[in-house]
């Protein structure tokens, strides 16, 4: 059970937070001129790090933000949260 | 004679207040304040139980947690299941009994199993009991294993809750070190937690009892400071079980005045460990003979509980700890008569003592007299060259002190061996907390008030705050330094005697040597090969002597055997603290203003995704489910119905760039949808799949409304919030969730226009003016109404969406004057029939993850014209597979009588294991008097009139391909 | 090897045990074999054992970065079933099933295997239409699934109690999987283990793979360990839960992500519940072992994680959850508590497969392996020896992803 600090809302239970899947690239402008492996990549391959990884959570049961958090998966140390900023 | 051990005074003990219990169904006499297990040692019981796996008798060993010898049931009204007898107090009429035995711990009659005890070593049962088969055995084994009976009673007799809560400082521990640190802490002015914890309430390392006076004056002096604090919370009787990621703890505080735990969840800035140190044994042959206690334990019980369990006492040590359990004994008109001691060197310790004290220094004890209790004993040199012969009733017994790492460890915590303090002690930490006291290796009560002042103000500075400096009590009992010398294993031992290593699991060195000689040589695999430490008290007095152990027999050192990991719980805490049964709050169900209404006229109610419980169908008197839902379904193809459409999922989406964004989320166009008219539409994952299928409205330039399937509204919700934020996060759109503002009452029938012409409505129901897939605004019997025109039965209907606060009101209206109608409410069964009768596809049945919408004939939603949206690539993509195709196909028996299984497999034939197919979904179609099914079928679509073959568990049934559509094809029942 | 049997037990009694030989042997590193296999796990020995069995490649080393069967095969739950939904998946969990019970025998080691049926407690409808199907896809590879009365279940349950009438979600049907089964995790990795060595491998404890090796021309040339390089025409990846830890020192690109499942034991109590009862609807499931301790589990936790440990959330929902069909259980005590990493494919399906570098195989994606094993091994050493897919595995290669052909054996979507 993690605490995530919303930047908007302060300090808040995993329980009010709805976790959204690893980090990804944004979805690609031209994604139908991908190359089918890239574009398979893109789908199937997520960044996997045993250390700081990128994840996307959205504080569903809260301010309705939508977070990105660098959170340490060896020790479940969250080092960042900020507002997903997609660009 | 009744309390034949205890003192004639002094402890803890109220002795004007008697108790009377019974153990093993004899009645015994304690006093208020006693333990189950001070109780029996006062009335010189010494054998309180049998061991697991051995049966040998067993008697007390601690006065904590740690107990490894006695562990107890607790019968009749609020039974437990296996606790230590050293932890549970006596209640009048309590009625205790032995675990592992039968009839009694005395007179076990397995007790008999001792003699196999040659062919018991450790992991026999892995080198047998499998000729010919495990489970010719396994029964047998099965009986004899087990501890208590689960309490099969109800009676909440104790009842359970939680809490959360957070502060800066969290100090786990009631000695020393944890009160110093929490005055200090406290006076940071932050919030303070203090955990005053069971864990080292079984006395800790002893301290001269000059001293002590001094020491628990200045503590309770501390104590009464801590009462002008506000920011300062204690709680009580707790203990702190677990320790997670991000400086979460978990307590469970017995809150005897509301005879309630109370789990409590904190999250710390900072954790400052303080829960103590735990005496270890020593191994020597017969060491778990009733009468053989740990030194801590005789302490706690002469101070606490006044009872001394003997009359003639040897002390047994490999440090100087024990000198002062020496003095409380003697204090107490004791009489010790011998110490023995391992060290070959033991410097000044023993100076001073009585001449009639024997002082055996460079011993060890090599055999145990007695056997039911301990008798006597036999002390060799370690030289080997002499050795004598004791008698005694009681034998203290000091291996030394280990910090409690339970917590530390499950923090994440590093560790490493002191050799001089012979014991592990924390060293790195991984999260934001520090070891104090004790429980940092700090057992002279001097050093430790010095490091743990030094150690919390360092801590305190470094976070910028502030507090008082402390002033120190001066002990001047306590100047001599703790030593003391590894000792592991007894230099020698002999053939029919037990060294235990593990008492509670029946582990011995022989078990220990045996795992190394088979290769088993890493301290976790001596663990599970010989199960040393996987008691319920997961080796808190063992554990240390079997690195100790290992290090020495594989030549390695301490650091590199390491410690067993310690998991959580800290000590066993009931499944009743972290979790409850909710009944009906599991998962709160939503209902809609009629579900009141609906339980009155006969629905049967259940789960139906989204935690909505809906009506599946209402029954008449008299009725079965299959005429109730054949009457409903005539209702709406020949008359008139109504369903309750509320928990459908809508959402309102608006601003610049709706289109926009809405043309990437679904496969079809929707910028051109006319305002006013809905489409219906298909939703695809990036990887293809189908996520939903639905309706989107255009209401007005710029604003949609979308509605999605009840189960998968939440799914929706957060793949439109997703694609919004993340993917299309240029786009000026808002998503907002209606579900619960817009409920609505769906009618439906040939008669539903009729009907509702009945009303004041100001919107034209013509079909020229209101077609099919329509929507209007409009005010219905002076409510705000908004009627959409579409069809999930394949007939003419009108869905009248009004606010929540209306539906009630409207229901009753539509109700009360569509009785003359035959106006019949329908169920989700009903609307199941008449969506499979249609071939309309329900996400639950149809879409199985191998299909794309071109399976499922919805090619058509797909546009071409698109360049891009969510899915088509990936739809692309997977259509160049060699795979088969399962496409939607109807399917109808050979034999009319028969009803295809739903999920029955299309078989090639018969023997051959090829599925080609399944039935997604199969109903009685009232309006063709027949069953009929929809399947889904490799290249099923140029397959129609084929005959194939469904596999049920009886055999095959055939059937015959026909399209997925069995009533009005052309759809103009629905457009009428 | 010395045979184990209830003979040389008491032949050995004579000698106090002192007699009885090492399970596996320890010999030095060397620094070339003809394959290696990374991770002494229940995969990765039971690969090495098949391999040497089944095809006579004996100079196999497989390398454990910790302590032998230290890893999942350690940690899991011991429920080993067949009730899988698709055809590509059954007739490999079948055949596993079925090695699993003459195990004890071939090893000559006691694995404790014993069938306990399993029953599916269901509450929903959705569930129950998932699990009929199962039904029908299973009869046809010989795997049983058969449907129980709420009252039956209730007569072989007696200590459930709850899910009734009046409950939140009432329990509205059951399933028998008679072929379930559990038995004694370690007994597994060290019965493999000592198989493996007696014809001949090697098994090296506490010698970490930091890096796969590749040879200029692409292909596979060893791996550095915490013991110095070693060499092998072959490098099988059968590592569990740190898959593309391994992998991403030769940037393959695997769709794999790795989370952490937890379990957790109460005290022992007097044998009570015979069966596996699993309930899917409410998120949990439970066994008691021969020692009489109940083990449960429950869903994994949210988020890629290689922390081993307990996500206070998941386990405050999954007690929840069994108290609320076994109110009596709330006296009951926690025990101990542990997790696991494991790693996941986005469809949830394992992958026994070769890579784009030639020689080097992955066998990976278990997060209900356990009962994989078997079946895992014979396959994975199938492929590594002949560099052909099993007819059994042949759907798990990596090849499906390549035209995103997903075996998804629940829900309808691939995971977020
Ligand atoms: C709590 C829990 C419950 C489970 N319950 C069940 C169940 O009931 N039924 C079921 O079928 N499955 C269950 N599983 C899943 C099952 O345990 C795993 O799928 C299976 O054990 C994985 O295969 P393995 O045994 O080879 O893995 P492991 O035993 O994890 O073996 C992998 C080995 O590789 C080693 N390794 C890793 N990196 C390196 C490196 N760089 N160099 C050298 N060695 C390395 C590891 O130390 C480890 O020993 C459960 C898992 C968990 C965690
Ligand atoms: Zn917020």
């Amino acid at each position: 059970m993690i605490t995530i600090n919303c930047p908007f809302c302060g300090p808040r239970d995993e329980r009010e937070f709805e976790y959204c899947g690893p980090h990804r690239q944004k979805r690609p402008d031209k994604i139908n001129e991908m190359t089918t492996s890239a574009f398979i990549d893109y789908l199937t391959v997520p960044e996997n790090p045993e250390g700081e990884a990128k994840e996307v959570w959205w504080h569903r049961r809260g301010c309705g933000a939508w977070l990105l958090v660098v959170r340490n998966t060896r020790t479940h140390e969250i080092i960042k949260v900020s507002e997903l900023d997609a660009t | 004679m009744p309390h034949k051990y205890r003192l004639p005074q002094g402890g803890k003990i109220d002795r004007q207040k008697p108790i009377k219990f019974t153990f093993n169904g004899v009645t015994i006499e304690g006093c208020q304040g006693d333990t189950i297990a001070s109780a029996l040692l006062a009335n010189g019981i010494r054998i309180t139980g049998r061991s697991f796996k051995y049966h040998r008798p067993r008697g007390i060993v601690t006065a904590g947690i740690e107990e490894p010898g006695t562990f107890v049931e607790v019968m009749g009204e609020g039974r437990s299941t296996t606790v230590p007898a050293t932890m549970v107090h006596v209640q009048p009429e309590m009625q205790v009994k032995s675990i592992n035995c039968w009839p009694n711990p005395k007179y076990d009659l397995a007790q008999l199993l001792q003699v196999f005890s040659p062919l018991l070593p450790s992991g026999f049962y892995y080198k047998t009991f499998f000729q010919p088969e495990w489970k010719v055995f396994e029964p047998f084994i099965r009986k004899m294993a087990g501890l208590a009976k689960i309490p099969q009673d109800d009676t909440p007799l104790q009842s359970y809750d939680s809490t959360d809560t957070h502060c800066e400082f969290l100090i786990v521990g009631g000695g020393i070190s944890g009160i110093i640190a929490t005055v200090m802490t406290a006076q940071t002015g932050k919030r303070v937690i203090w955990v005053d914890n069971l864990q080292n309430q079984h006395g800790g390392f002893p301290i001269a009892s000059a001293d002590k006076i001094i020491l628990e004056r200045w503590l309770q002096a501390l104590r009464d400071q801590l009462k002008g604090f506000a920011n300062v919370r204690i709680l009580k009787q707790a203990l702190a079980w677990g320790y997670r990621e991000q400086n979460l703890v978990l307590v469970n505080q017995n809150r005897e005045e509301v005879n309630d735990v109370l789990l409590w969840r904190i999250r710390a800035r900072q954790v400052l460990l303080a829960n103590g140190c735990t005496e270890r044994g020593l191994v020597f042959p017969d060491n778990d003979r009733p009468g053989i206690m740990l030194a801590s334990g005789v302490m706690k019980y002469c101070q606490h509980y006044a009872v001394t369990p003997g009359e003639r006492i040897i002390l047994y040590t490999n440090n100087n700890s024990i000198r002062i359990l020496a003095e409380t004994l003697m204090g107490q008109g004791k009489e010790i008569s011998a110490i023995i001691d391992t060290r070959e060197d033991t410097g000044q310790d023993y100076r001073g003592l009585p001449p009639t004290i024997k002082i055996l220094t460079g011993y060890e004890i090599t055999k145990v007299i007695g056997w039911n209790s301990v008798r006597g004993l036999i002390a060799s040199s370690l030289s080997g060259d002499d050795s004598i012969r004791l008698s005694c009733d009681l034998l203290a017994v000091s291996g030394g002190w280990n910090p409690n790492l339970q917590l530390w460890m499950q923090s994440g915590g590093a560790y490493a061996f002191s050799p001089e303090t012979a014991t592990f002690v924390p060293t790195t930490s991984l999260q934001e907390v520090i070891a104090l006291g004790m429980c940092a290796g700090y057992f002279n009560p001097k050093e430790n008030l010095c490091e743990t002042r030094k150690r919390v103000s360092e801590l305190i500075e470094n976070l910028g705050l502030k507090s008082e400096s402390l002033e120190l009590p001066q002990l001047n009992m306590s100047e001599k330094p703790y030593r003391i010398q590894s000792y592991w294993q007894p230099s020698s031992t002999n053939i029919g005697s037990k060294s235990f290593v593990d008492i509670l699991n029946d582990v011995t060195l022989e078990d220990i040597k045996l795992a190394l000689r088979e290769g088993y040589d890493d301290i976790e695999l001596v663990k599970r090969y010989t199960t040393l430490g996987m008691g319920l008290d997961q080796g808190k007095t063992g554990n240390v002597n079997a690195t100790g152990i290992v290090a020495t027999l594989s030549g390695k050192p301490m650091d590199d055997v390491g410690l067993i990991k310690y998991r959580s719980p800290v000590s066993p805490i009931p499944f009743g603290t972290v979790g409850k049964p909710e009944g009906k709050f599991i998962k709160p169900y939503r209902t809609t203003p009629i579900t009141n209404w609906n339980r009155k006229n006969g629905a049967v109610l259940y789960e139906a995704g989204a935690n909505w419980k809906r009506p599946g169908y209402y029954l008449l008197q008299n009725e079965t489910m299959a005429e109730a839902i054949n009457r409903e379904a005539r209702a709406v193809r020949n008359g008139l119905a109504i369903y309750d459409g509320s928990p459908l999922g809508t959402f309102e989406i608006k601003g610049r760039d709706a289109a926009k964004f809405l043309d990437m989320i679904y496969t079809n166009r929707i910028g051109d949808i006319p305002k006013g008219t809905g489409r219906y539409g298909l939703m695809l994952t990036e990887e293809g799949f189908i996520l939903d299928d639905g309706v989107c409205f255009c209401m007005a330039e710029n604003w949609y409304q979308v509605s999605v399937s009840t189960g998968n509204a939440d799914q929706v919700h957060l793949h439109l919030e997703k694609c919004l934020r993340y993917d299309f996060s240029h786009l000026e759109v808002s998503v907002t969730n209606l579900t619960l503002q817009w409920m609505n009452a769906t009618v439906c029938g040939p008669l539903a226009r009729d009907f509702l012409q009945e009303f004041s409505l100001d919107i034209d129901l013509s079909p020229e003016k209101f077609p099919f897939m329509g929507i209007r605004d409009g005010v219905f019997n002076g409510m705000p109404v908004r009627i959409a025109r579409v069809s999930f039965t394949g007939e003419l209907s009108f869905e009248i969406n009004v606010h929540t606060r209306y539906l009630k009101q409207l229901w009753e209206r539509l109700i009360s004057k569509g009785n003359k109608y035959g106006i019949t409410p329908i169920g989700s069964e009903t609307n199941h029939v008449l969506r499979v009768e249609k071939g309309f596809l329900s996400l639950g049945h149809e879409v199985d993850g191998v299909v794309d919408p071109i399976d499922l004939g919805l090619g058509w939603v797909m546009s071409k014209f698109k360049k891009d949206y969510i899915g088509k690539k990936a739809v692309a993509l997977n259509r160049t597979s060699h795979l088969p195709r399962k496409e939607l196909v109807g399917l109808v028996a050979q034999n009319n009588d028969i009803q295809f299984p739903e999920g029955a497999p299309i078989v090639v034939s018969k023997n051959q294991s090829i599925i080609e197919g399944h039935v997604t979904a199969s109903v009685w179609s009232e309006i063709n008097n027949r069953f009929v099914a929809l399947a889904l079928l490799n290249n099923g679509r140029s397959r129609i009139s084929e005959i194939v073959q469904v596999r049920n568990l009886t055999g095959i049934e055939k059937g015959e391909v026909v399209a997925p559509c069995f009533y009005d094809p052309d759809g103009k029942r629905l457009r009428s | 090897m010395q045979k184990y049997s209830l003979f040389s037990l008491i032949r050995n009694s004579f000698t106090r045990h002192r007699n009885w030989p090492r399970a596996w042997k320890s010999v030095d590193l060397k620094q070339s074999y003809d394959v290696i296999i990374i991770g002494a796990g229940g995969h990765g020995l039971a690969t090495a054992y098949y391999l040497a069995k089944n095809y006579g490649i004996t100079n196999t080393a497989v390398l454990e970065r910790g302590w032998l069967g230290g890893g999942n095969v350690a940690r899991n739950t011991v429920t080993i079933r067949s009730n899988y939904l698709r055809p590509e998946s059954i007739p490999f969990f079948v055949k596993s099933v079925e090695m699993y019970e003459g195990l004890s025998q071939e090893l000559n080691f006691n694995l404790m295997h014993s069938r306990r049926s399993m029953i599916d407690v269901i509450h929903t409808y959705p569930k129950l239409r998932e699990i009929t199907r199962k039904m029908y896809n299973m009869d046809i590879f010989g795997a049983t699934y058969k449907p129980i009365s709420v009252a039956e279940i209730r007569r072989r349950i007696p200590t459930l109690t709850g899910g009734g009438a009046n409950s939140r979600l009432p329990i509205i049907a059951g399933m028998v999987h008679p072929e379930a089964a559990v038995n004694r995790h370690d007994a597994v990795a060290w019965g493999y283990a000592r198989a493996a060595s007696a014809l001949g491998v090697e098994v090296h404890q506490h010698t970490k793979v930091n890096r796969l090796l590749k040879n200029p021309d692409g292909t596979i040339k060893g791996v550095s360990t915490t013991k110095g390089d070693v060499s092998a025409g072959k490098v099988a990846v059968a590592v569990s839960g740190h898959t593309t830890q391994v992998t991403d020192t030769v940037d393959l690109n695997l769709p794999l992500r790795s989370f952490n499942l937890s379990a957790f034991v109460s005290e022992p109590v007097k044998p009570m519940i015979d069966v596996i009862v699993n309930c899917a609807d409410l998120g949990f499931y439970l066994s008691q072992t021969a020692k009489g301790e109940l083990v449960i589990g429950g869903v994994p936790d949210p988020g890629q994680s290689f922390r081993r440990g307990s996500n206070q959330l998941i386990f405050e929902r999954t007690v929840g959850a069994m108290l609320e069909l076994f109110p009596s259980f709330k006296k009951l005590k926690l025990l101990r508590q542990w997790g696991g990493t494991l790693d996941t494919a986005p469809d949830s399906s394992p992958i026994i497969s070769e890579t784009e570098i030639p020689g080097l195989f992955i066998t990976a994606g278990w997060w209900g392996g356990y009962k994989a094993i078997p079946a895992g091994g014979l396959t994975f050493a199938n492929l590594i020896a002949t560099n052909t897919p099993h007819h059994l595995a042949k759907s798990f290669t990596l090849d499906r992803f390549k035209t995103l052909d997903y075996i998804l054996e629940s829900g309808t979507t691939a995971r977020v």
